[in-house]
C-alpha cells in the first residue's frame, strides 16, 4: 500500500477522510458462523490426530498382551514340567536307575542356580568329577568367567548350597543346556542325583511339526497420507480441459485479465481393506506368501475455484483430476460457462484399489505363539475414485480407469511388519500385524499435474488355517 | 476485558475461543466498513468478513509483526474481497474509457453527506470502477499496483478510476442540489 502518494488527488483525499476511522459493529451472524466453523475445525483436526494414536494403542496393546501371554504360558509350563518330575528329597534315586540313553561317561546332568543372574543352568557331569568336585571343602576355589555355581544339597534333615566353579569341572560339555533337571542330593556325602526331564522335547517336536501350507483371510485399518504435490499454481484454462473450454479465447466480450489460479491440496485420510491371503512354511525360520486385497481409502481434497454452468445445477470444483473428466467437459463448455466463483471446497476423495502383494517372511520366536518379520512388495490395481461433497451444491464426479483418469491404473508399493500369531486347535491361527506401507512410484500419470505417492501405517487382524 | 495485540496473538496462535472472540471484537467494527465498500449487498459484506477472519485464525501463527496487527487484517480483508469479486470482473470487462466527461474543475463536497449514502454511491459503481476507486482513493495503492493485484494493465486502472470520478462527482453534484432544493422548500 502507497499511503501519501495519493494525495495530489484532492477528490480522493476526500473520500478517504470521509471514511477514515468510521466503525461498524457487524451483525451477531458473523461471529455465531465464525465460531461454529472453528469448532469443527479443531474438531476435524483432533478427529485426524486421535486415529493416528488409536493406530498407535491398538498395537502397543495387542503387543503387549501377546508378550504378557507369552511370558505367563512360558512359565506355566516350565513350572508344570518340574512339579510332574520333582524328585522325593527324602528318598534318593540311585544313579544307576538314571542313565537316559547318555553316554556312559556323561550320565549325570546337574542342576545348578547361577547366582549372578539367579539362572537355573543344567549341564552333564562325569560322575567321577562331581563326586571329586562336591567332596571339596577347599573354600579357596577360583571362580571362571562364568561366574558362581551353586549346587543344592539336602536332605530331610538340613540343606546348604555349595558351590562349584563350573569353568574347574573338565570335560563339561553343555550338550542340552535347556534341559530341566531336577536335584535329589546327600548331604552327607556331598553326593548329587538328577533326573532329566525330556518332556520339553516332545514339545519341540510338536512345534516343528506345524504346519507348512496356510491360507486365512485379514481386515485391516490404516492412514493414508496421500504425500501430496502440486505442479505448482495452475490456472484454470490449464486444468479445465485444452480444448473444451477455453473461455478467455473462445468468448467474444474477451476480457483483459488472465484465468484465475487454482490452489488445490490433498490431506491425510485412512484407509479400510480386505483380503484373502495364503503361504508356505518354506523352513522353520523363513516363510513366503501372497494373496489379494481390496483396498478402499479416502483423503480429503481443497480447492478454491468453482464453476456454474447452465447444463449442471450443482457447482463444479475446479480440479486437476477432471483434466480429461468427459463427464466435467460435457457439462462445462464455453458457451454455457455462467461464472467462476472463487470459494474454498473442500471434497472428500474416495480410492478404490486391488492389490496383490508378496511378501518373505522371517520367523524370531515360533511355538504356540509366533512373531515374524515380514516384508514385500504389492502391485496396486487403480479401480476408480469419487469426489463429492456434503454439501448439495456441489456435483460429485466419479472417474475410472482409463485416459479420463490422472492415475495410473498399475503401480507399486513396499510393505513392511511384524505378525504376531497364535496357534490354536493344533490347525487354526489368528494372526495381528502392526504393518507400513510406502509407495515406490507415484499414483499418477506423468502428464498429470500433481503428483501423489501414498503411505501409511496400519494394523491388520485375521484368521488362517494349517494344512498338512 | 481487554487484551494486547500481543496477548491477542499468543492467545490465537495456541487456539483459546476466548482470544479468538476478543480479537474478532476489537477489529471487525473497523473492518467491516472495509468489506461493505468492496460489496453490493450486506450479506456479500458478511461472507467477505467472516472469510477473512477465518483466514487470520488459520495464518495468525505466520504473522512476522513486521506490520501492525491491524494493518495486517486488513489486507486479508481487502484480498478476500478481491477474491470474492475477481470472477466478476471478468464478466464485466474492463477496458479504457475515453468517452468521460470532465468535470473536474468544479469543486465539490462531501460533508452533506452521511457516511451510508456515500457508501451507496460508491455500491452504484460498476464491479470494476467499485473496486479501483476503493484501491485508489481510499487504501491509496498505486495504479501500477492495482494493475498487478487485479491482472489489468495500469492504463485500465487509471481510465476505469477517471470513470469512477466522473460518476461519484456527477451523482454528489446531484445530491447535493436536490438537497438545496429541499432546503429551498424549507
Amino acid at each position: 500500500m502507497s499511503g501519501p502518494e495519493n494525495f495530489e488527488d484532492e477528490f480522493g483525499k476526500e473520500w478517504r477522510e470521509a471514511f477514515d476511522d468510521y466503525t461498524q459493529t457487524p451483525p451477531n451472524a458473523v461471529w455465531e458462523n465464525i465460531d461454529k466453523k472453528l469448532t469443527y475445525q479443531k474438531m476435524v483436526y483432533y478427529k485426524r490426530s486421535a486415529r493416528i494414536f488409536q493406530y498407535l494403542s491398538a498395537a502397543i496393546l495387542l503387543l503387549a498382551g501377546f508378550l504378557g501371554i507369552y511370558t505367563y504360558s512360558f512359565s506355566q509350563n516350565s513350572q508344570s514340567r518340574i512339579n510332574d518330575f520333582t524328585a522325593e528329597i527324602n528318598h534318593p534315586i540311585p544313579l544307576e536307575s538314571m542313565k537316559f540313553g547318555v553316554e556312559n561317561s556323561f550320565s549325570n546332568l546337574l542342576s545348578f542356580i547361577d547366582e549372578s543372574d539367579s539362572e537355573c543352568k543344567s549341564d552333564y557331569v562325569d560322575n567321577v568329577q562331581l563326586n571329586h568336585f562336591a567332596n571339596n571343602q577347599d573354600n579357596n576355589l577360583s571362580f571362571g568367567s562364568s561366574g558362581v555355581q551353586l549346587i543344592a544339597l539336602s536332605n530331610e534333615r538340613q540343606s546348604m548350597l555349595e558351590m562349584v566353579d563350573i569353568e574347574a569341572l573338565e570335560g563339561l560339555s553343555s550338550i542340552a543346556p535347556n534341559l530341566n533337571v531336577i536335584v535329589a542330593s546327600n548331604i552327607e556325602n556331598h553326593e548329587v542325583w538328577k533326573l532329566a526331564d525330556y518332556s520339553y522335547l516332545s514339545e519341540e517336536k510338536k512345534v516343528s511339526d506345524k504346519k507348512k501350507v496356510w491360507a486365512g483371510f485379514d481386515a485391516g485399518a490404516s492412514s493414508f497420507n496421500p504425500n501430496y504435490q502440486s505442479a505448482g499454481n495452475t490456472t484454470l484454462n490449464n486444468s479445465l480441459s485444452s480444448s473444451s473450454f477455453q473461455f478467455s479465447g473462445a468468448r467474444t466480450d474477451a476480457v483483459e485479465s488472465q484465468s484465475p489460479q487454482i490452489e488445490e491440496s490433498m490431506s491425510v485420510g485412512n484407509t479400510v481393506s480386505l483380503g484373502l491371503n495364503f503361504g508356505l512354511n518354506l523352513s522353520e525360520k523363513w516363510s513366503i506368501s501372497s494373496g489379494f486385497r481390496y483396498n478402499l481409502s479416502e483423503a480429503t481434497n481443497s480447492t478454491n475455484v468453482i464453476v456454474r454452468s447452465t447444463k449442471v445445477q450443482e457447482a463444479i470444483p475446479a480440479s486437476q483430476e477432471f483434466n480429461n473428466v468427459s463427464q466435467v467437459n460435457n457439462a462445462v463448455s464455453a458457451s454455457t460457462v455462467l461464472e467462476y466463483d472463487f470459494q474454498d471446497v473442500e471434497l472428500s476423495n474416495e480410492f478404490q484399489f486391488a492389490s496383490l502383494p508378496v511378501k518373505a517372511g522371517y520367523m524370531i520366536y515360533n511355538k504356540k505363539l509366533s512373531i515374524e518379520l515380514n516384508a514385500g512388495i504389492a502391485a496396486n490395481f487403480y479401480l476408480g475414485n469419487k469426489l463429492s461433497s456434503s454439501d448439495n451444491q456441489f456435483a460429485d464426479v466419479s472417474i475410472g480407469p482409463g485416459h479420463q483418469s490422472a492415475y495410473k491404473e498399475i503401480s507399486f508399493s513396499g510393505l513392511a511388519g511384524i505378525q504376531l500369531g497364535y496357534l490354536f486347535l493344533e490347525k487354526f491361527e489368528v494372526i495381528i500385524q502392526p504393518n507400513y506401507q510406502q509407495s515406490i512410484n507415484s499414483l499418477t500419470k506423468e502428464a498429470a499435474e500433481f503428483d501423489a505417492s501414498p503411505s501409511g501405517f496400519g494394523v491388520s487382524t485375521g484368521l488362517r488355517y494349517r494344512f498338512n | 476485558m481487554v487484551f494486547s495485540d500481543e496477548e491477542l496473538i499468543k492467545g490465537c496462535v495456541k487456539g483459546a475461543a476466548k482470544y479468538h472472540q476478543a480479537l474478532y471484537e476489537k477489529y471487525s467494527p473497523k473492518m467491516y466498513p472495509i468489506a461493505l465498500r468492496y460489496s453490493k449487498m450486506q450479506q456479500e459484506a458478511e461472507d467477505i468478513l467472516q472469510e477473512a477472519f477465518l483466514k487470520v485464525f488459520q495464518n495468525i501463527d505466520n504473522f512476522r509483526q513486521d506490520s501492525s496487527l491491524p494493518y495486517w487484517i486488513k489486507r486479508i480483508v481487502i484480498n478476500t474481497a478481491l477474491n470474492h469479486q475477481r470472477s466478476k470482473l471478468y464478466l464485466f470487462p474492463m477496458v479504457d474509457v475515453t468517452d468521460l466527461k470532465n468535470n473536474t474543475t468544479k469543486e465539490i463536497t462531501l460533508s452533506s453527506l452521511s457516511y451510508n449514502e456515500l457508501l451507496d454511491l460508491i455500491k452504484k459503481l460498476p464491479s470494476g470502477c467499485q473496486v479501483i476507486f476503493n484501491l485508489y482513493a481510499i487504501e491509496g495503492y498505486k495504479h501500477h499496483e492495482i494493475g498487478t493485484m487485479l491482472e489489468i494493465s495500469e492504463g485500465t486502472s487509471k481510465s476505469q478510476y477517471a470513470r469512477a470520478k466522473s460518476l461519484l462527482r456527477g451523482w454528489v453534484e446531484e445530491n447535493n442540489k436536490i438537497n438545496y432544493e429541499r432546503a429551498g422548500e424549507f
